[in-house]
C-alpha cells in the first residue's frame, strides 16, 4: 500500500511539475526559445503573492486574481521590449539575455526579501484531505493543483488548435516571415504567447508556494524540474508537457519511497533514461518537415 | 490609367551586395505585368520589396494607392492589400490545408468589412481539389496542390496587387495550365499582379507587359505585343 500511495503522490507532485513546464514548453513551442528565467519568474510570482496576502490580507488563491494579469502584463513588456531583438540576433542571444534575466531577477529579489525561507499561508486548505483508507490521503491543495495543471493545460491545446490566436501562433512558430505576408505581426503574436506564459507561470509560482518553501535563488531548480518534465514529454507537446510532469513526480515520489534520499536523483535518472532511449520525448510527433 | 503600384529607383542590397539597382515599374489597378529574366537576375529579391521582405532604402520610393510604404513592415503591406505568394510556397507544415487558407484572411479583416470577395468558398471553387485536400498538414501535398494553396491563401487576404513568384517552378505542363487558368480568373475580378517567371511564353499568358532584369537592372520593357522574342533572348542573355 505504501508504493500505491508513492505513485498518487507523485501524480499530485507531478501535477506542479507540469504546471511549471506548461510556460517553459508553450515559449519553446511558439518563439523557439529556451526561457532561462522560467523558475525565477515562477519565484518571482510566489513573491508577488506573498506581498498581496501580507499587505492586502488575501488568501494566496485569492491572490492569484492579482498576480495572473501582473505576471501576464509583465509577460507581454517583457518580449516587447526584450526577447524580440534578441531574437532578431540568431540563436545564442535570447539564451544570454534570459540567463541574465535570470541573475537580475534573483539578485533583485535578494535584495528585496533577503535570503529568508518563505511560503504562503494556505490555512487548512494546504492540511486537509481526502481519507481514501489503507493509509493514503490525497490533500485538496494538490488534488486542486493537479486539476488546474490539467485545465491549463487542455485549455491551452484548445487554444492553440481551435482558435485563429492560437493558429496565428502555430503559423509564426512554422515560419515567421511567411506569416508576415498574412498580415501576422510575429511582435504580437510571441507577445500575447508569452503572455499567456506568465499568467501559467503565475498560477505555478502560487500552487508551489503554498505547498513547499521558497527562496530568492530557488529558480534554477524549478527551471531544471520544468526542463526534465519538457523534455521527458516531448518538446513542442502540451500534452506531452502533462505526461512528463507526471512521470517525474511519480518518479520522485516512487525513489523516495526506496530512500528517503533519493527522490530528486530517480527524477534526473528517469529524466536521462528518456533522453537516452527516447530523445525526441514521450509523446513528441513525427515531424512533418 | 492611375498607377496603384508605383516603383521608382528601387535598389536591394544583400549586405554589400546590390541585388536591385534603380528599377522603375507601375502596375495600373486590374493590370498584370511579367518580370523575367534568368536565375539570380533579382525578380524575388524585387517582390520581395514590394512586400516589404527586404529593407528599402533612402533614395527608393514604393507607392501603393499613392502612400509611400518605406518603414512599413511586411504585416502592415499585406493588410493594405499587398499580397506575395513567396518563391518555394512555404505552407505551414503544422496547419491544416484550410487552417492555411484562414490564417491569411485575418490580414483582411479590416478592408473587407463590406463584404469578402475571397472566402473559402471562393477558394475551393477556384481550385477544387484544395477543398478535398481541406484537411491535409500543409506538408503533405504534392507541389501542384501547394501552389495552389499559396494562391490561395494569398487571395484570402482580399490582396489588390498579388505578386506571383514563379508559379510553375517545378510542375508539370497541364499543372501549370490549370494553375495559370485559375489565375485568368482571378485577373478577371481586377486583382492587379506581378507575375514572375523565368519562362516568357508563361508569364505572357497573362501579362500585357513586360519587364526584363539582368543582374539586378532592367534591360527591356514594352508591351507583350511589341517585344519580339529576339529582344527578349538579347535581354536576357545580354548578348
Ligand atoms: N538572402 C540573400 N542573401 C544574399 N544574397 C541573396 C539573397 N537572396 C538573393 N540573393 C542574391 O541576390 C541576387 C538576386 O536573387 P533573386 O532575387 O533571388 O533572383 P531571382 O529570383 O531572379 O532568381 C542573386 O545573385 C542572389 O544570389
Ligand atoms: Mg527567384
Amino acid at each position: 500500500m505504501t508504493w500505491v500511495n508513492a505513485v498518487v503522490q507523485g501524480l499530485l507532485l507531478g501535477g506542479v511539475y507540469a504546471l511549471f513546464a506548461c510556460g517553459l514548453s508553450l515559449v519553446f513551442g511558439v518563439l523557439r526559445i529556451v526561457n532561462l528565467a522560467h523558475g525565477d519568474l515562477t519565484v518571482l510570482a510566489a513573491f508577488l503573492a506573498l506581498v498581496a496576502t501580507s499587505t492586502l490580507g488575501l488568501n494566496p488563491v485569492l491572490a492569484l486574481v492579482v498576480v495572473v494579469p501582473v505576471m501576464a502584463a509583465l509577460g507581454f513588456a517583457l518580449q516587447r521590449l526584450l526577447l524580440h531583438r534578441s531574437l532578431r540576433a540568431g540563436e545564442l542571444a535570447p539564451l544570454l539575455v534570459t540567463f541574465g534575466l535570470s541573475i537580475v531577477l534573483q539578485n533583485a529579489l535578494l535584495q528585496t526579501f533577503s535570503a529568508d525561507t518563505r511560503s504562503l499561508p494556505a490555512g487548512d486548505f494546504g492540511t486537509a484531505g481526502l481519507e481514501l483508507g489503507g493509509g493514503i490521503a490525497v490533500g485538496w491543495l494538490g488534488l486542486s493543483t493537479l486539476v488546474v495543471a490539467v485545465a491549463v493545460l487542455a485549455g491551452l491545446q484548445l487554444v492553440l488548435a481551435r482558435t485563429p490566436i492560437g493558429r496565428a501562433m502555430r503559423a509564426t512558430s512554422d515560419d515567421p516571415e511567411t506569416a508576415a505576408l498574412m498580415g501576422l505581426d510575429d511582435r504580437r503574436v510571441y507577445a500575447v504567447a508569452t503572455a499567456i506564459a506568465l499568467a501559467t507561470v503565475a498560477l505555478a509560482g502560487v500552487f508551489y508556494g503554498m505547498r513547499g518553501t521558497f527562496t530568492p535563488t530557488l529558480g534554477p531548480q524549478l527551471l531544471i524540474f520544468a526542463f526534465e518534465a519538457v523534455i521527458i514529454g516531448g518538446l513542442g507537446s502540451l500534452w506531452g508537457t502533462l505526461l512528463g510532469g507526471l512521470v517525474l513526480g511519480v518518479a520522485q515520489t516512487v525513489g523516495a519511497q526506496i530512500q528517503p534520499t533519493y527522490g530528486v536523483l530517480a527524477g534526473h535518472l528517469v529524466f536521462l533514461v528518456v533522453l537516452a532511449a527516447r530523445p525526441s520525448g514521450l509523446l513528441r510527433r513525427e515531424e512533418v518537415r | 490609367m492611375t498607377a496603384l503600384l508605383r516603383v521608382r529607383d528601387l535598389d536591394a542590397h544583400y549586405g554589400h551586395f546590390q541585388a536591385l539597382s534603380g528599377i522603375d515599374l507601375e502596375v495600373g489597378a486590374g493590370e498584370a505585368v511579367a518580370v523575367i529574366g534568368a536565375n539570380g537576375a533579382g525578380k524575388s529579391t524585387l517582390l520581395r520589396a514590394i512586400a516589404g521582405q527586404v529593407p528599402q532604402p533612402g533614395g527608393s520610393r514604393v507607392e501603393f494607392d499613392g502612400v509611400e510604404l518605406r518603414g512599413l513592415p511586411a504585416h502592415r503591406r499585406a493588410r493594405l492589400g499587398i499580397a506575395l505568394v513567396p518563391e518555394g510556397r512555404k505552407l505551414f507544415p503544422s496547419l491544416s490545408v484550410q487552417e492555411n487558407l484562414l490564417v491569411a484572411a485575418g490580414a483582411a479583416d479590416r478592408r473587407a468589412r463590406g463584404g469578402r470577395r475571397w472566402g473559402l468558398d471562393a477558394v475551393y471553387e477556384l481550385f477544387p481539389n484544395v477543398g478535398r485536400l481541406r484537411d491535409r498538414p500543409g506538408g503533405a501535398l504534392s507541389g501542384g496542390e501547394q501552389q495552389a494553396v499559396a494562391i490561395g491563401r494569398g487571395l484570402m487576404a482580399e490582396p489588390r496587387l498579388l505578386l506571383l513568384d514563379e508559379v510553375s517552378l517545378g510542375l508539370a505542363p497541364v499543372v501549370v495550365e490549370q494553375l495559370y487558368a485559375a489565375l485568368g480568373t482571378i485577373a478577371a475580378t481586377g486583382v492587379a499582379m506581378l507575375v514572375v517567371e523565368q519562362d516568357v511564353g508563361t508569364a505572357l499568358r497573362l501579362a500585357g507587359r513586360v519587364l526584363c532584369l539582368r543582374a539586378g537592372r532592367t534591360v527591356l520593357t514594352g508591351a507583350a505585343a511589341e517585344v519580339t522574342a529576339d529582344a527578349v533572348t538579347a535581354a536576357y542573355f545580354g548578348t
